[in-house]
């Protein structure tokens, strides 16, 4: 019965990474250059879930693991500002590829999904509360 | 002779709802954990083959099961709280059934990252299922209380 609690700690520990990542994304969303100074676009970082498949889940319940990965493949933005001291030779700058509607959408799936993990523990809690209730 | 009352044929039935519906709570909480994994499709426990082994275990002990006491055993008791051959009962719930499975043939929507989530369906489930163990909980919890009435031999 606690390993369902273990389960549902997996998931709310997977959306607390993903709402992480979003909030980087989204402080990061204008940043020009990197750790060093030099001038290169912030990549948005995305969250990668997988199912726990190992022996134990096999034929129990499966929690969820998450891996923060970074997105390579979409193009950085790019906007006319030959004044910018991050400018091309063209005068285009390269902002990040980070688009806020799709963090906000994915923030509030987030969001949505940590409270579901936390009824399903209410509800896990409430079970082992009554099995306690048998020992007197 | 307490063995026999504590394993008594409805004990040992409650028993097995209340395993079956905290497995299972496991197993549904497991489905909401992955609400957002793709790829992954929702995972079930054996709930008809539980339902039809319950069945049969209530079956077998409305039987009458006076043959399975020895003459000089003849129990006072009433028949509930007879020794019905608990072992056989316990044999009628395999391992098996307690094993979360991925049923091929599933209802409902398959989005685009091949995820069949349906939190509705889960949180139904779930409150169905909380339910039932609360049931098998609480009768188990009056049976043990009538058992403590009759070693104390007073009601309260």
């Amino acid at each position: 019965m606690f390993r369902t609690l273990d389960v549902s700690a997996s998931g709310l520990a997977a959306q607390r990474v993903r709402i992480d990542t979003i909030a980087g994304n989204i402080a990061h969303s204008h940043t020009t250059q990197d750790e060093q100074g030099n001038p290169s676009p912030f990549q948005r970082r995305l969250v990668v879930l997988e199912a726990q498949t190992d022996q134990v889940s096999a034929a129990r319940g499966v929690g969820v693991t998450a891996k923060v990965e970074v997105d390579t493949q979409t193009p950085p933005r790019k906007v006319l500002d030959p004044g910018h001291p991050h400018a091309d030779a063209d005068g285009y700058v390269s902002y990040p590829n980070v688009n806020a509607i799709t963090e906000f959408v994915n923030a509030m799936e987030a969001s949505r999904a940590y409270e579901a993990n936390i009824s399903t523990m209410q509800v896990t809690r409430d079970m082992i509360e009554n099995t306690f209730r048998l020992l007197g | 002779m307490l063995s026999g009352l504590l394993g008594s044929t409805n004990t040992t039935l409650l028993k097995q709802v209340a395993r079956f519906t905290e497995r299972r709570q496991e197993v549904l909480a497991g489905n909401i954990a992955n609400i957002d994994t793709p790829g992954y499709r929702l995972r079930e426990m054996p709930t008809a083959a539980f339902q039809t082994a319950l069945q049969r275990a209530v079956a077998q002990s409305q039987a009458p099961h006076q043959a399975a006491l020895s003459p000089g055993l003849q129990s006072p008791l009433s028949p509930g709280l007879g020794m019905a051959e608990p072992p056989k009962l316990e044999d009628l719930f395999p391992d098996t059934l307690f094993k979360a499975v991925t049923p091929s043939e599933q209802p409902g929507l398959t989005f685009n990252d091949a995820n069949n989530r349906s939190v509705e369906h889960q949180f139904l489930e779930m409150t169905k299922n909380s339910l039932r163990q609360q049931f098998a909980i609480q009768v188990l919890q009056g049976q043990y209380d009538q058992l403590q009435t009759a070693i104390s031999e007073r009601v309260g």
